[in-house]
């Protein structure tokens, strides 16, 4: 059961750090909760759904002409940042299942030019509150008390509790696997690294593994390689990176579907994001 | 009878002013050098004026990054 379990969490964990890297994109969805009969619809072991928070912590985004992980680090050589954090230890975190924020830090105008490669760096720890409604009324709640998903037990006593989800795997393996590679989005694909903040190396390989998972993971980078390239003018007015929350911010899982007994537990779930430039119309 | 032809010739140099004041000139720069380096008028007087203008005009926005959520 534990291993069950276990892979459920990682696939969990695999999901959220995909989509939340990525641009509109759901990589890996698991499907909608579903308001009928059964939570659990077809052969979905789980379920995605709209939490009531979801935080995360955004330390950096910038742009790049050349793929900055190219390498075994983060190589911001070719990069131009347009976002740093005031606070590196913490971030700028936010809830944003309330919708845009004001970014706590710097944001510098990209030079002029074309970019295919947009990144962002983010605390690998996300935290939500979850709690799903069906048509006839009974709720789930998603616990922080270390059961069973990314945070805790699921069921139907409330409340619903503020959990945390830490990324520290892709894979399902014994040795750390820390990159997602290629993963095909809308305008070009996307990559995703597990990293250590103190000199953003990528961590990857049984040397970097203890207990199943990555050791020293706190950053969680992606960096897209885009189809059609950014082209950043003068005109250019902001760059923000978009988590899609609604339906997908939080999940619930089962060893039964479908079914309507989330008896895998509860936590942070697959996300979908994206990366919008916007410029000033023209006069 | 001799006939004699007899030319004068003056050069005659003269500033016509328009009204009963000195022009906006003779007000900012009333000597070759002025006791002030640069000197401000009213451009009220001008605002109708035809000016020179180039009509490609790039302006740099100012940046923010920033994140949301939807």
């Amino acid at each position: 059961m534990f291993s069950i379990v276990r892979n459920i969490i990682l696939a969990s964990f695999f999901s959220l750090s995909i989509s939340s890297l990525s641009l509109a994109v759901t990589a890996e969805d698991s499907g909608a909760c579903s308001t009928g009969s059964n939570l659990f619809s077809g052969t979905n072991t789980a379920c995605r759904f709209t939490p009531q928070s979801y935080t995360a912590k955004v330390f950096e985004m910038g742009l790049c002409t050349v793929n900055p992980m190219s390498g075994a680090a983060l190589d911001r050589s070719t990069c131009t940042t347009v976002f740093t954090a005031t606070d590196q230890t913490n971030g700028s975190s936010h809830d944003f299942a309330l919708g845009d924020v004001d970014l706590v830090g710097t944001s510098t105008r990209p030079i002029n030019g074309t970019y295919q490669y947009p990144y962002i760096i983010l605390s690998n720890v996300f935290s939500v509150k979850a709690q799903f409604t069906k048509t006839d009324s009974t709720t789930f709640y998603v616990h922080n008390d270390g059961g069973s998903g990314s945070c805790g037990t699921a069921d139907t006593t409330a409340p619903a509790q503020e959990c945390t989800s830490t990324l520290n795997q892709f894979g399902q393996g014994a040795n750390c696997d820390g990159e997602y590679l290629n993963a095909v989005v809308a305008v070009g694909t996307l990559d995703g690294y597990l990293m250590r903040n103190s000199d953003l190396d990528k961590r990857d390989g049984a040397s970097e593994t203890s207990a199943g998972v990555c050791t020293n993971v706190d950053r969680l980078v992606g960096v897209m390689n885009l189809t059609v390239p950014v082209v950043i003018t003068p005109s250019t007015m902001s760059f923000k990176f978009v988590f899609n929350v609604t339906g997908y911010g939080a999940q619930m899982f089962t060893g039964t579907a479908p079914g309507n007994t989330p008896d895998g537990g509860g936590g942070s779930g697959p996300f979908s994001g994206f990366f919008e430039v916007k410029d000033a119309p023209a006069q | 009878l001799i006939a004699r032809l007899t030319l004068i010739f003056v050069n005659l140099t003269y500033r016509l002013k328009l009204g009963n004041g000195s022009t906006d000139q003779d007000v900012v720069v009333s000597s070759i050098i002025a006791d002030q380096a640069f000197n401000n008028t009213s451009m009220k007087k001008k605002m109708l004026d035809k000016v020179r203008r180039k009509n490609q005009i790039v302006i740099q926005t100012g940046f923010t990054a920033s994140a949301g959520g939807v």
